[in-house]
């Protein structure tokens, strides 16, 4: 019947041939004149470009940091002194401006400043302002370049995080490591092109959903490869007992020889991409242990990361892992680290969600530095939106809570590509709303694929009848924060 | 219609002479105003000869088709009136060209083409038709209207008004940088985006080319652009300036204006000398010229990409695909070039012959990553041959003093990794002879800072990297031990494991809730056993760092299971688990992940639950009930816990009720167990009331209908 179908819809004659030619060149006409460039020469072949960077990138990795929840600004990186002068005083119509707030504070008949419950300093050639739950951090601001205006579109975690993350705030969108996978293909052939790692902090958490490592309508090889937590950080990779590596080798073969009797049949791409994600694995068999053995790290490297980096499913353990994969040729390793939605008991909070990453997030980019990789990888630090200066809830002279913030957040950069040792960005005294050089998500996400050495515009992929794009219609290259 | 022709044939008579006579004396021609309007007509009326003298032209190559009395009279009637129109059009053109403002080669050629027209239709009249002089006359006219019509409308559209759409005008490569004029940065992009469309080298208006420097100062020809330092005083200020509307205004109304920015930009760089040589470097970075210069660059200037650094020839993609492999990578930098990096991946997989392959594309090889390899100094020997090595990564191979003199003739090498090798400091002056080293990472070596100094200011050029080095003084926390054991429940005989991952480490414990000490606490030695309901809490202490924090495990005993069971009152719906059930599955629920049903909640209702064992009872010397204890999610220990027993759901007493303590604070979320000790018995039946607590303790402030929540994942009876 299906056959029958199709042979059908084959048998063209003269009339109809004629027909849809008239009805073809018509379309055509029309379309010229609606659409004056339609066909002219575009500049660029997308598909042929697949697998290599359109022009010379700075960066040939990412690594993301990605802090969960939204970690306050106020209490990190941003420092508002005028804040803690202000304190305990309203908002400011002026500054407010009537933004929408979230339903959590929406009713709040006062919005008190508060300013931050801990000390910032500046550090390093740069003279970046940290405060002291960063006391490794700081160390490293010569090498970092913060972005201070950062701002958002979503105002809730999970919208917000799915926009940073895929571009969009619906979900669905292939995330950003599903891109640069697609773009830009696999370095090492033995693992994924795109790893996450996931670790969770004792502060209040949000959850993080396999739709943020989606390959949404790329290939599923582009999917992320989430690790585990556990001791095995790739499970079920070791043979089972009492059987060894050429019975594997021959049980491969005859499977993708199924296989593909199965894809002659359908034709269905998933099909191959199954064959390869076998041969992967068999592959990952070697390359995995090697990677996962902290036995050849130098002593210096626990004292460096911490003694936490031996505890697997740590942020410390992820950072370090993230090393070794990203050294291994990974394209891009994501970590989330959980527990930065601080509504509440900030002070007693943040400090154990700092320490968690502070050490390990320093640590990475000095070990990525001191193997020469910090040229070539991109490491990214940051949350989905910024926190209130206002207090959410009671504030008291110890303890204070901080709504979701979109409309201006601190993110830092550093390694391939960023210039380092400098702030970009500047928003006003209250930290509420963005004075000069803005950075939307859209931007940078271009920035990043800049980076990379790949046209945001250009690395498109055709889906239900048009171009997508990591950066949809939008998305301005931030010039400012590269070298 | 005889007398129609002799009257044209006059006028037309009386037109020619006044023709001759103008030419004769047009240098002393004054035009009265009402004349001038009447020359105007002029391209209104050149379309009349054109139409007519084509249609007769026509005519005569078709004459077959149609009968030949009337054809020659209409013939001869077209020519009259083609013979008038063109004498008056000739005329007319004449008034207009004394108007001026038409560029003088072109219009010379147009009048006098156009008179020999006007003379050659007059010719026409008085030929005889079908004659060979005829059709070549007639031929000629054709032609010589065609060339004398294209001048005309080059006069007035401009050279290139046909064609010019399909002429692209090439945008201009720029890049811009601190050495770049603001005439080049900002003026000029502006000018190109708003202004090169109409002034340009094909297309003049107004006399005025704006595609280059020396053009725009040569002016239009209502004179010079502008005057310096006086904006109000320039021409080009004036026009941007006037309303839209006017017929003056520059760019034109249809077309896109200038914005704001620009227009300052504009007035400013005039205003301070509208200087075209200074340099972005010479502005200081307050200069307001300079800001607004950098917002126009932006909005004009795309990123620059830097274009192909490299110069040698591509490797065949055939080559590329030979060379690459699962365990050796090999790709373009990018699209546009010819450079390739290598990476090399999995040390068990490595071979040297894979390094050897590589002399194949050796003259593109600019990045090359051996790190990690099994890598010998002798197998360096094949490298030196890439000269066009830039970034050589050797991290953790086998390399010593004599692999790095190999490197010797890598003249382009910029960064050398060679961190985590047996490299020692006088073996650095093998390659510090490299021309164009940048970079040399010798992290995890036995290079010490100190060793660095004399490198340092010998070779400033050269940035040596040593990496971390541990601050002596500073102590770190060991972090806690961690559990082994996967599950909380533990069978029968299951021992607790514990684990710290420092090697070196010690752990101390209590199992009487207590906190230990990293002195007097139990040192553990071996797995533990446990009997019952167990709370294990340990940290990890070492010489030189500071004792961990303490972790707390609290175990469960799996004991009997129920063969039936049943809730009195029914769960709250938000949380219902799968009712009675959870309570006996054996299965404990993920810490704070409340909506999995293996947990079940009690608010409003207290958690009355029966539960039945079949013949032969066993024995049960206690009941545990285990819940979340999380004071942020409301989720509190039971206000109170009674145990009934007896032979069937009517006839139970009550064996024990206990009240366990509240918490006083927030603490850690954590799920613990209240254990009730019966006296051993062996009921078919027992029942098991929890009260939930109700009233929120004061410190943990909420609304007044916020009630604390009971939540069961499990009861044990052992």
């Amino acid at each position: 019947m299906a056959n029958e179908f199709l042979e059908n819809q084959l048998n063209i004659n003269r009339r109809h041939f004629l027909g849809k030619l008239s009805l073809g060149l018509g379309s055509v006409a029309l379309g010229s004149l609606l659409i004056p460039g339609l066909f002219e020469k575009s500049e660029d072949d997308t598909l042929s470009s697949l697998g290599l960077p359109h022009f010379a990138p700075k960066a040939k990795r990412v690594i993301y940091l990605f802090q969960n929840g939204a970690p306050s600004q106020l209490e990190s990186f941003d420092y508002k002194p005028l804040l803690n002068t202000m304190h305990g005083q309203d908002l400011p119509a002026s500054i407010r401006m009537g933004q929408r707030l979230t339903g959590m504070t929406s009713n709040q008949n006062k919005f008190p400043l508060v300013g931050s419950y801990f000390k910032f300093q500046q550090y390093g050639k740069s003279g970046a302002w940290v405060s002291e739950l960063f006391p490794n951090i700081s160390k490293i601001v010569d090498d970092v370049c913060f972005i201070k205006t950062m701002h958002t579109e979503a105002i809730n975690h999970d919208p917000a995080l799915t926009f940073m993350q895929t571009g969009a705030q619906q979900g669905n969108r292939p995330s950003m490591g599903a891109w640069l996978s697609y773009g830009l293909g696999s370095e090492n052939k033995n693992l994924p092109g795109y790893c996450v790692l996931l670790s969770r902090g004792k502060g209040n958490g949000q959850g993080v959903y396999s739709k943020l490592w989606t390959n949404g309508f790329l290939d599923s090889v582009h999917q992320g490869v989430q690790f585990s937590s556990s001791e095995e950080a790739v499970l079920y990779l070791k043979d089972p007992e009492g059987s060894d590596k050429a019975s594997r080798r021959k049980m491969l073969d005859n499977l993708s020889e199924l296989n593909n009797m199965n894809y002659e049949k359908f034709g269905d791409p998933e099909i191959q991409t199954r064959i390869q994600q076998y041969e992967m694995a068999y592959r990952m068999q070697t390359a995995v242990p090697e990677l996962t053995d902290l036995t050849k790290e130098p002593d210096n490297i626990i004292k460096m990361y911490g003694p936490e980096c031996l505890v697997p499913g740590t942020y410390a353990a992820n950072c370090l892992l993230a090393r070794k994969l990203s050294e291994a040729g990974v394209r891009f390793v994501q970590l989330y680290h959980q527990g930065w939605d601080q509504h509440g008991n900030l002070t007693g909070e943040m400090p154990g969600q700092a320490k968690d990453v502070d050490r390990a997030s320093a640590a990475l980019i000095m070990d990525l530095k001191q193997r020469g990789l910090l040229d070539e990888t991109l490491v990214i630090w940051g949350g989905e939106f910024g926190r209130t200066n206002y207090c959410q809830g009671d504030l008291s002279d110890k303890n204070y809570g901080r709504d979701h913030h979109p409309r201006c957040y601190t993110i830092w950069m550093a390694g391939g590509g960023i210039k380092p040792g400098i702030t970009y960005g500047e928003n006003d005294e209250f930290g509420y709303n963005i004075v000069k050089d803005p950075v939307h998500v859209n931007d940078f996400h271009a920035t990043v694929l800049h980076l990379l050495g790949l046209h945001h515009d250009k690395l498109t992929f055709k889906h239900l009848g048009r171009r997508y794009r990591l950066t949809d219609v939008a998305g301005k290259i931030v010039n400012g924060v590269m070298a | 219609m005889d007398v129609f022709k002799k009257l044209i044939v006059n006028i037309v008579f009386a037109v020619q002479v006044l023709l001759v006579f103008l030419l004769v004396f047009e240098q002393q021609l004054e035009l009265p105003s009402w004349l001038q309007a009447f020359g105007r007509l002029h391209p209104l009326l050149l379309h009349l000869p054109i139409g007519l003298l084509i249609l007769t032209g026509i005519l005569i190559v078709t004459r077959k088709y149609f009968e030949s009395e009337s054809f020659d009279s209409l013939i001869g009637f077209l020519l009259h009136l083609s013979a008038l129109t063109t004498s008056l059009t000739a005329l007319m053109g004449l008034f207009l060209s004394r108007e001026g403002g038409y560029a003088e080669g072109d219009l010379v050629w147009h009048k006098w083409l156009g008179v020999t027209l006007s003379f050659l239709c007059s010719f026409l009249i008085f030929i005889q038709l079908r004659k060979k002089l005829f059709h070549a006359s007639i031929a000629i006219s054709i032609l010589v209207l065609i060339i004398a019509g294209h001048l005309g409308a080059n006069l007035t559209h401009g050279e290139s008004f046909v064609l010019g759409p399909l002429e692209k005008i090439e945008p201009k490569i720029r890049i811009i940088n601190d050495s770049s004029t603001v005439f080049e940065a900002a003026i000029d992009p502006v000018l190109e985006s708003k202004c090169y469309s109409c002034h340009n080298n094909r297309k003049a208006k107004g006399g005025l080319i704006l595609t280059s420097i020396e053009d725009i100062l040569k002016g239009g020809k209502d004179g010079e652009l502008w005057e310096s330092g006086k904006a109000e005083n320039s021409l080009l200020i004036k026009r941007l300036l006037l309303p839209t509307s006017h017929k003056e205004h520059m760019p034109p109304q249809d077309k896109q204006q200038l914005s704001e920015d620009e227009l300052s930009l504009f007035t400013v760089w005039i205003n301070s000398g509208a200087q075209i040589k200074r340099k972005l470097t010479e502005y200081s970075n307050e200069d307001s010229l300079k800001k607004l210069a950098a917002i126009i660059t932006d909005r004009y200037i795309k990123h620059q990409e830097p274009s192909s650094i490299y110069h040698f020839a591509f490797a065949s993609p055939e080559k590329i695909e030979k060379l690459s492999n699962p365990y050796r990578s090999v790709f373009q930098f990018a699209r546009s070039e010819p450079a390739l990096q290598v990476d090399f991946f999995v040390r068990q997989a490595f071979q040297k012959k894979y390094l050897e392959e590589l002399a194949e594309v050796k003259e593109q090889i600019v990045y090359l990553n051996l790190s990690n390899m099994p890598i010998e100094d002798e197998d360096l020997k094949v490298l030196q041959s890439f000269k066009n090595i830039e970034v050589l990564n050797l991290n953790n191979t086998n390399i010593t003093l004599s692999g790095l003199t190999l490197l010797k003739s890598l003249s382009n090498l910029k960064s050398l990794s060679i961190s985590g090798t047996k490299i020692n400091v006088a073996s650095l002056n093998a390659i510090t002879s490299l021309p164009n080293l940048q970079k040399v990472f010798v992290w995890n070596t036995s290079i010490q800072e100190g060793d660095l100094t004399a490198l340092r200011t010998q070779f400033p050029s050269i940035d040596w990297e040593i990496g971390y080095v541990p601050d002596t003084k500073e102590v770190l926390q060991l972090s806690p031990p961690i559990l082994v054991n996967e599950m909380s429940v533990l069978n029968q005989d299951e021992k607790i494991i514990l684990k710290a991952s420092l090697p070196g480490t010690i752990i101390r414990y209590t199992t009487d809730n207590t906190l230990p000490d990293s002195i007097t606490g139990l040192f553990y030695d071996k797995p533990l056993s446990a009997s019952g309901y167990t709370i294990v809490k340990a940290k990890a202490c070492k010489d030189g760092w500071i004792s961990s924090e303490v972790s707390e495990f609290i175990f469960f005993m799996k004991g009997y299971r129920p063969n039936k069971a049943e809730l009195l009152q029914p769960a709250d719906e938000r949380y219902p688990g799968e009712g009675v059930t959870t309570l006996i599955d054996n299965k404990k629920g993920i810490v704070d992940f409340f909506k999995d049903p293996t947990w079940i909640a009690f608010i409003k209702n207290p958690m009355e639950a029966v539960f039945y064992f079949n013949e032969q009872p066993p024995t049960i010397h206690s009941l545990t009930i285990s819940y979340s204890k999380n004071v942020g999610a409301m989720t509190m220990p039971p206000q109170h816990v009674e145990v009934w027993g007896g032979s069937d759901s009517q006839h139970l007493t009550l064996l024990k009720k206990v009240t366990p303590d509240q918490p006083t604070e927030y603490g850690q979320s954590k799920t613990e167990g209240l254990v009730i000790s019966i006296p051993p018995s062996t009921f078919p039946c027992y029942k098991l009331i929890a009260k939930p607590l109700g009233k929120l303790p004061a410190f943990r402030k909420a609304e007044a209908k916020d009630k604390a929540w009971l939540m069961v994942d499990e009861v044990f009876f052992n």
